[in-house]
């Protein structure tokens, strides 16, 4: 009799630490998981800095090419380009020279007596 | 015993139940209004300002742009030295100092001080770091040809929110595309104000930047215009003056230009009827410009030809208890329609309505477009309108005929005479030749055919009348050399107070160019000159001058020299 209880015990005892492993790796992984979340966490709460710093560079850059451009756009408007062409003294020309055909810039007999000469 | 135990399990039950109640009320009934709670503690609301589309030339020239400014605001709560701050700001922005100490004065939490600064000013001031002053971020819009183009483009005002409205012209007629959508952004910070993240309340609410439009107005030609119109109003001592300059192939206005003109960025300066585009939205009798569209007429119905004699063209014309002369009281009996043209003989064109007659006159008016919008792009276009048949009188036919007693806009010839100058096609005139989306991409508007008034046989007979009215017409000493042009001149008189004014006119020119292939039509009008009142004098030189720039820029060489 007493060796059957001994028996009976020793199963029980068995069939209890299969449920404490299982508990205990749980309770390992919860743990390894927190430990991860918190590491994160305090990482990220670190990011606004960073955020914030690229969203004033970026609004910086931003604001400079406007500036650029729009002084890029005044300096080439035909306003501004008329008005510094009157300055250098260009005037606007009524008359047009056209050439209704082609004409030679030099000869090959007139090239030859200018390298007899 | 198993009672007293039941007993304690129950009252654990009930806590545990009350607990779990009090938690549902806080977490889901209250979730909501809970979480708004702490957003409005730890977030900020920012609005997304879109920026508005830019207007571009055909050449992709932005003639309205956006710049950045920035109003300047302080918090009177938090400034400390007010005398201070105001006498600095006062000598930047070089403003009364007295102004901005009485917005200090208020006793608000926010208070504009000054509006539209731009970024060197606002360095300036950044750089005393005043306690209680910020910068608000704006954008307002920039036109870097200054007064080109001013009454196409119209202005952009406030409305009662104090939101950016177009108003006139395109940046009234597209202002809701032009405009983009405000977004709304929540930013959480934390206890030092740095951002922690960036989200968007609800989707759609990003908020989205203008589209843009491209015009088909070339840059160079509406230079060339406006210099030569602003000049030709001083030199003639005029009022006013219009060009319209359109391909008469595909409707696309090159040019469009009204002088005096106004600064776009300076609007507050002028008064509300300045913004008006009179190219489309003024209402004039057309005078002798208009004979080419009854002439047409004429030769399509086949009641007249080029060399139709008219049989009652010796002197004065008597319709309806009226005389009617011709504009220079000289006749030339037996004249034939090309020189009625030529000569722009009113009673030859007399003789031309009365062979049309009444219903196909009226018929063929409406077919050019008179009495119609035209549908052009711009805001405030007007239209005249043509009378039914039975409230025309004897005479109302003959003065029409010479384009007297009917009112139409510039726009509404401007189209008509694209059919001639387009072998009988009518195009609809359009300015914005496509839309710039937000990626990038050109969405293009397709050319429109609005009528066929007449056949391309009559149009190549109209055409060459034209040429010969512009070779040895009055206007011929005004003409280009080596170019064949076709036009017609247009003197016509100002009704006042039931009768014309003699002294003074609307003196107009309008042509196509070059004729065997046109580029262009454009017409000219000088309205009110005092240095002469003919259309041969005063706008007919405008026209060639514009001509020969426009030819020119086209490298189209003369074909002959003369």
């Amino acid at each position: 009799m007493d060796e059957i209880a001994t028996q009976k015990l020793a199963m029980t005892i068995k069939i209890m630490k299969r449920p404490v492993l299982l508990v205990a790796l749980s309770v390992l992984i919860f743990l390894s998981a927190l430990a991860v979340k918190i590491i994160i966490s305090g990482r990220a709460s670190t990011y606004g800095d960073w955020l914030g710093k690229i969203e004033e560079e970026t609004e910086k850059y931003k604001t400079e090419n406007m500036i650029i451009k729009e002084e890029l756009l005044t300096l080439t408007s035909l306003e501004q380009i008329a008005s510094k062409a009157a300055e250098l003294g260009f005037a606007e020309t009524k008359s047009q020279i056209v050439f209704s055909k082609s004409l030679p810039l030099a000869r090959l007999d007139s090239a030859k007596q200018a390298f007899k000469r | 015993m198993i009672l007293r135990y039941r007993l304690v399990l129950s009252l654990l039950l009930f806590c545990f139940l009350c607990i779990i109640a009090r938690l549902f009320y806080w977490q889901v009934a209250k979730a909501d209004e809970l979480s708004l709670l702490g957003q409005e503690q730890y977030g900020r609301i920012i609005q997304v300002l879109p920026e508005r589309g830019e207007i571009k030339t055909a050449d992709g020239f932005s003639i309205a742009s956006n710049k950045i400014t920035y109003t300047l605001f302080a918090n009177p709560k938090i400034v400390e030295d007010k005398g201070e701050v105001s006498a600095r700001i006062a000598k930047i922005l070089e403003i009364e100092q007295a102004s901005i100490s009485a917005q200090l004065s208020l006793d608000r939490f926010w208070v504009p001080i000054s509006r539209n600064i731009d970024s060197k000013k606002k360095s300036e001031i950044e750089k005393y770091n005043l306690s209680g002053v910020g910068f608000e971020k704006n954008y307002s819009r920039l036109y870097p040809e200054a007064s080109m183009a001013a009454h196409l483009m119209g202005i952009v005002g406030k409305d009662d929110a104090g939101r950016d409205v177009g108003y006139f012209g395109l940046e009234g007629f597209y202002d809701r595309l032009l405009r983009g959508k405000e977004g709304k952004a929540t930013l959480v910070q934390d206890a030092t104000g740095r951002p922690i993240l960036a989200e968007m309340q609800e989707k759609g609410s990003k908020g989205e930047q203008g589209e843009s439009l491209v015009l088909s107005i070339d840059r160079t030609i509406q230079f060339i215009a406006e210099r030569r119109l602003a000049d030709a109003v001083e030199k003639y001592g005029a009022a006013s003056g219009m060009v319209g300059v359109i391909n008469p192939k595909n409707g696309e206005i090159l040019a469009m230009a009204t002088a005096p003109s106004f600064d776009p960025e300076k609007f507050g300066k002028h008064e509300e009827s300045a913004f008006v585009n009179q190219f489309v939205s003024s209402l004039y009798e057309p005078g002798s410009t208009f004979k080419p569209l009854i002439m047409s007429s004429g030769l399509e119905e086949k009641v007249v030809e080029p060399k139709t004699r008219c049989d009652n063209c010796d002197g004065p014309v008597e319709v309806g208890g009226y005389s009617l002369h011709t504009w220079n009281d000289k006749y030339q009996p037996n004249i034939t329609m090309t020189d009625v043209i030529r000569y722009s003989d009113n009673t030859g064109m007399v003789y031309v309505a009365q062979k049309l007659g009444l219903d196909r006159m009226i018929s063929y008016i409406t077919g050019f477009g008179i009495g119609k919008t035209t549908g052009i792009d711009l805001q405030g276009e007007a239209t005249g309108v043509v009378r039914p048949k039975e409230e025309w009188y004897e005479v109302d036919l003959a003065t029409a005929a010479f384009g007297q007693g009917i009112s139409i806009t510039p726009i509404q010839l401007l189209q008509a005479f694209t059919a001639i100058a387009n072998n009988g096609k009518m195009m609809q005139p359009r300015v914005v030749s496509g839309v710039e989306t937000r990626d990038g991409k050109v969405v293009k508007v397709p050319p429109k055919v609005v009528g066929k008034p007449i056949s391309e046989k009559t149009s190549k007979v109209m055409t060459e009348m034209l040429v010969n009215a512009i070779n040895l017409g009055e206007a011929k000493w005004a003409r280009l050399k080596g170019y064949r042009i076709a036009g017609k001149t247009g003197t016509a008189s100002i009704p006042v107070a039931g009768h014309y004014d003699p002294t003074k006119t609307i003196a107009s020119f309008i042509g196509f160019a070059p004729a065997d292939d046109p580029k262009f039509v454009m017409l000219v009008i000088i309205n009110k000159p005092t240095t002469s009142i003919y259309g041969a004098e005063t706008a007919a030189p405008v026209f060639f001058d514009i001509a020969r720039g426009i030819l020119a820029y086209y490298n189209i060489a003369p074909t002959k020299s003369e």
